[in-house]
């Protein structure tokens, strides 16, 4: 086919960028132009072909990552976290030196090793002091509403009634059956990694 | 101009309103990625370009001068940091030895990154792969031109804008870049 002298404006006119005059004397000369015709429905299969792009979403995690790096309130966050982070450098590098210096004094060493065994014995009294006072309170207390004494004697027929159940030998089986199969339901129910993909199975029962 | 929502997202954020990042960002985001993912052609990078490209319009938001379309404004930003996305993967170019059958000597051939990688996304439907692999065939400058003129739809002007180059260049990009297209659906009808 014969290149069209007019062919120029076929993707202006594609385009719609023709002022309305030019266009309709475009359209005109489409009329009676097989070639540019042609070309016309080739422009516009490729227009049609750049729109029918497929489109995909980003992760969804995507916009708490820009958040987390332009949001000020984040910013602030991460400036305050970033500042106490310095902060507590600074505090231990200055813990770190003052405990150097010290280490260098002559007879330092005698003092602080002194220092610890003192703070080591007191720590040990302390916890032992701690200890006593809390179980004699607890114990004062419960002796006090007399707690202990009328506890047992209301449970004392109920503890006899189940010895006495339990002492009896199909009882016993049957429990440590029982007992045999919950433990054996357990291990069946364990989270067990996926050989192909090393994820984790999926147990829906009791939320294993 | 911006639209009117845009712009009311606009003063939003820059009083620090949470939701207001979040829509915008819901607004536009896949108008970035799927430029970047088009042009870089493997899923991480586009996702670590679109991640830039909101990142950078975010801290540039005081400067956004409201009488432009804010997409046109969001798709210049992906855009240039497509452009030196690529030239810098041009830049780093695989290296490849080959043996002189002659001479015995190797020789280094410098090849540029062929682009999609192993977590490129899938594309199923069979019009849509066939879109899509004539659109990678073009080269680069032609791609970028097709991808702002119909995907974002943005006129040759913002194209010009978005791009830095000369107006005539974008058009005679853009009508190459469809001549090129429109002689490959042809070969393949034929």
């Amino acid at each position: 086919m014969i290149p069209c002298a007019q062919r120029d404006q076929l993707q202006d006119y594609v385009d719609r960028e023709l002022a309305a005059p030019e266009a309709l004397r475009f359209e005109e000369h489409l009329a009676g132009c097989a070639a540019c015709a042609a070309d016309l429905e080739l422009f516009q299969k490729v227009s049609a072909l750049a729109e029918s792009l497929p489109l995909f979403d980003p992760p969804a995690s995507l916009t708490e990552r820009v958040l987390d790096r332009v949001l000020p309130s984040r910013a602030r966050r991460r400036a305050f976290i970033r500042r106490a982070g310095l902060a507590y450098a600074g505090a231990l590098a200055a813990c770190l030196a003052t405990l150097g210096a010290l280490a260098l004094q002559p007879g330092s060493l005698t003092l602080l090793s002194a220092l610890g065994v003192t703070a080591s014995r007191r720590l040990v009294q302390i916890a032992v002091f701690t200890v006593n006072a809390g179980s004699s309170t607890l114990l004062d207390l419960v002796s006090g509403w007399g707690l202990v004494s009328s506890a047992g004697a209301r449970l004392a027929p109920f503890g006899r009634a189940i010895a006495t159940v339990l002492g009896r030998p199909s009882v016993s089986l049957t429990l440590w059956l029982a007992a045999v199969a919950c433990a054996a339901l357990i291990w069946w129910m364990r989270p067990r990694r996926d050989r192909q993909g090393g994820r984790m199975r999926h147990v829906g029962v009791l939320g294993f | 101009m911006a639209t009117g929502d845009d712009a009311e997202l606009v003063g939003r954020c820059l009083q620090g309103d949470e939701r207001a990042y979040r829509d915008l960002i819901a607004r536009y985001r896949r108008q970035v990625y799927n430029l970047a993912l088009r042009m870089l052609r493997r899923a991480e990078d586009a996702e670590d370009l679109t991640q830039e490209t909101f990142v950078r319009m975010f801290r540039a938001l005081e400067r956004y001068d409201t009488t432009r379309p804010f997409g046109a404004w969001i798709i210049t930003i992906a855009s240039r940091l497509c452009i030196d996305h690529l030239r810098r993967r041009r830049l780093n170019p695989m290296s490849m030895f080959q043996k002189d059958a002659a001479s015995e000597e190797e020789y280094v051939i410098e090849a540029e990154d062929p682009g999609p990688g192993p977590d490129v996304v899938t594309v199923h439907r069979e019009e849509e792969r066939r879109a899509v692999d004539l659109i990678d065939s073009l080269p680069e400058h032609y791609r970028i031109v097709v991808m702002l003129r119909h995907q974002q739809d943005l006129s040759y002007e913002e194209i010009a804008e978005a791009l830095e180059l000369p107006l005539g260049t974008v058009k005679a990009r853009i009508h190459r870049a469809r001549e090129i297209l429109k002689s490959r659906i042809e070969g393949r009808e034929s």
